[in-house]
């Protein structure tokens, strides 16, 4: 318990935890700046609206450009292909590193080989979480200042629809809908970072081991392009695009959840075996 | 210590790595995507239409007017894997035996400088492996191992830009889906190598990515990525990207790069220099 706080501290104080955050509001920022030049330029239309309440009927709406729905933009085009590195910048190279100093070493002879492991999971998964979760949130809250609050309207410039997720959600309660996809990116985020352990102390440079998850999603993203182009539409399979709560292909909860499970298990099983069965003996 | 002994040192390392066993592997994937297409034309399609399509891109965003997420994997896998594979060598070798190497030359200047024409080669190395690749790919989908593309995919292929079956020149293809790439690929290595002395590579790696999307946003040959597209290249497409200019952006971002890199390496502190 005691190196899992000390892990928890260490994960979320240190610089490439705060670089990775800076980096990923910045991104976040780049979105923020695209959603208010289109809504100067939608701003006569927004007016002229004849909407009563939270109803519009024209259907602009902040949840239209939110970064994870707003799939026409540079900074979700960019968050959705770097946030695999943004997850594994904050703790992904810890254990590296301290199995390269003999710290890793010391700790494990003093907690377990187990539990050491334990707690450096946890650390890097909710490290790597905050990292991608947070800048969606303040996206969502700084494009809140610039874009009007009314309920997406289903005939409307969006894609999710039938199939997706949450979807009867998303057009009748957005707010929450919203909270509840910053948690799933949480997890995403996460579930991607732990996927770091899998080549254990391997690399030679730390660089290289903070962008294996990003090379994993890449590829699988690669695989599913194959398969998207022989003609499955059906469902999303990708986890590098199922960080967008609108993917090109429906994303149901338990594709979700599952390839967040998957992801984490993955990382995880790989992580114990490299780490604790191999690497330790 | 003669230069050219610090580039035999480098060219040996840095060149013959297990890693580009990988590109073949890479560059499985485009090929399987087109098998789809190929199907529809009834074609085996040529070395060529599989190499083009490699290193298709994308059409500029608006030109469809979809709202659907614009992010071309096998573009992005084809150029960023020779990103991937460039971004460690210099770090690896500077913690490495680079510090002798640095102390026993007595040259920051003619150890970087190798540096720059050991990045170079290895793009052309990637180039080389990738084309390689492709042409053992195509013929074991029974394909041919022709320079000519096959005229009927290409409306299905430059989807929303070219309507007609066409028939492209050689040179104009090889222009657009091989030298265009590679000088595309020396300047973003190039960057990518000069930006690892300012930042963290893992920084230098993803101003990498935010350039490669930022091509798939914009046409100009300002944009380094922008000239790899072969959609994009003005060679096959009326208004399209000119060579020319963007291969002199590139040669521009080239030189610059090793210039900076080369002034900022004679005061950077090795020691510390930490990846």
């Amino acid at each position: 318990m005691k190196s899992l706080k000390t892990e928890l501290w260490k994960a979320t104080h240190n610089p490439m935890f705060y670089a990775a955050l800076a980096i990923g509001c910045l991104i976040a920022l780049v979105n923020v700046f695209e959603n208010k030049m289109t809504a100067d330029q939608l701003r006569p239309l927004i007016l002229s609206e004849d909407h009563v309440g939270s109803r519009s009927p024209w259907g602009f709406s902040l949840f239209f450009l939110w970064l994870p729905v707003n799939t026409v933009s540079y900074g979700t085009t960019l968050y959705c292909v770097v946030w695999p590195i943004l997850a594994a910048m904050p703790y992904g190279w810890s254990y590296l590193r301290e199995r390269k100093s003999g710290l890793y070493l010391q700790t494990s002879v003093r907690t377990g080989r187990m539990e050491n492991f334990v707690a450096k999971y946890v650390a890097v998964f909710v490290s790597g979480g905050i990292a991608v979760a947070v800048p969606i949130l303040l996206n969502l809250l700084a494009s809140a200042m610039i874009c009007p609050y009314v309920l997406p309207n289903i005939m409307r410039y969006v894609q999710i629809g039938d199939g997706y997720f949450l979807s009867e959600l998303y057009f009748t309660a957005p707010w929450a809908y919203a909270l509840i996809w910053c948690g799933v990116v949480f997890l995403m985020g996460g579930a991607a970072a732990g996927l770091c352990f899998l080549v254990g102390a391997g690399a030679r440079l730390r660089v290289m081991t903070m962008l294996v998850p990003f090379a994993i999603l890449m590829v699988l993203d690669g695989i599913y392009s194959v398969v998207y182009e022989r003609g499955f539409h059906a469902l999303e399979l990708s986890p590098l695009r199922l960080v967008l709560a609108v993917p090109n292909a429906p994303n149901p909860e338990w594709v979700v959840l599952a390839t967040i499970v998957l992801m984490a298990l993955t990382g995880f099983a790989g992580g114990y075996w490299q780490v604790v069965r191999h690497e330790l003996v | 210590m003669n230069w050219f002994k610090l580039l035999e040192h480098d060219l040996r390392r840095g060149l013959l790595r297990w890693r580009m066993l990988l590109v073949p592997l890479l560059f499985l994937l485009p090929c399987a995507g087109l098998r789809s297409l190929l199907s529809t034309v009834q074609s085996g399609g040529t070395w060529m239409d599989h190499m083009l399509y490699c290193f298709l891109g994308e059409a500029p965003k608006g030109a469809n007017g979809e709202l659907t997420l614009s992010l071309p994997t096998f573009w992005m896998l084809a150029v960023g894997g020779c990103l991937f594979f460039n971004l460690d060598y210099m770090l690896r070798d500077l913690t490495n035996a680079g510090q002798q190497i640095l102390i026993r030359s007595g040259t920051r200047r003619g150890w970087f400088l190798s540096k720059c024409v050991w990045n170079m080669a290895s793009c052309v190395e990637y180039i080389l492996l990738s084309a390689a690749s492709v042409l053992l790919i195509t013929l074991f989908f029974g394909g041919r191992a022709a320079l000519a593309n096959t005229p009927e995919l290409v409306p299905a292929l430059f989807h929303n830009v070219l309507f007609e079956p066409a028939a492209f020149s050689v040179s104009d293809m090889l222009l657009a889906a091989v030298l265009m790439p590679l000088v595309s690929l020396m300047a973003l290595s190039m960057l990518q190598m000069a930006l690892c002395l300012w930042v963290r590579p893992i920084v230098s790696f993803l101003i990498s990515m935010a350039l490669l999307v930022a091509a798939v946003f914009i046409s100009s040959p300002l944009i380094p990525g922008s000239g790899a597209m072969a959609i994009r290249s003005g060679a096959l497409v009326e208004g399209g990207v000119s060579p020319l200019a963007a291969a002199t952006a590139a040669l521009l971002v080239i030189i610059l790069s090793a210039a900076a890199g080369c002034a900022r390496f004679q005061h950077t502190d090795i020691l510390k220099l930490e990846e």
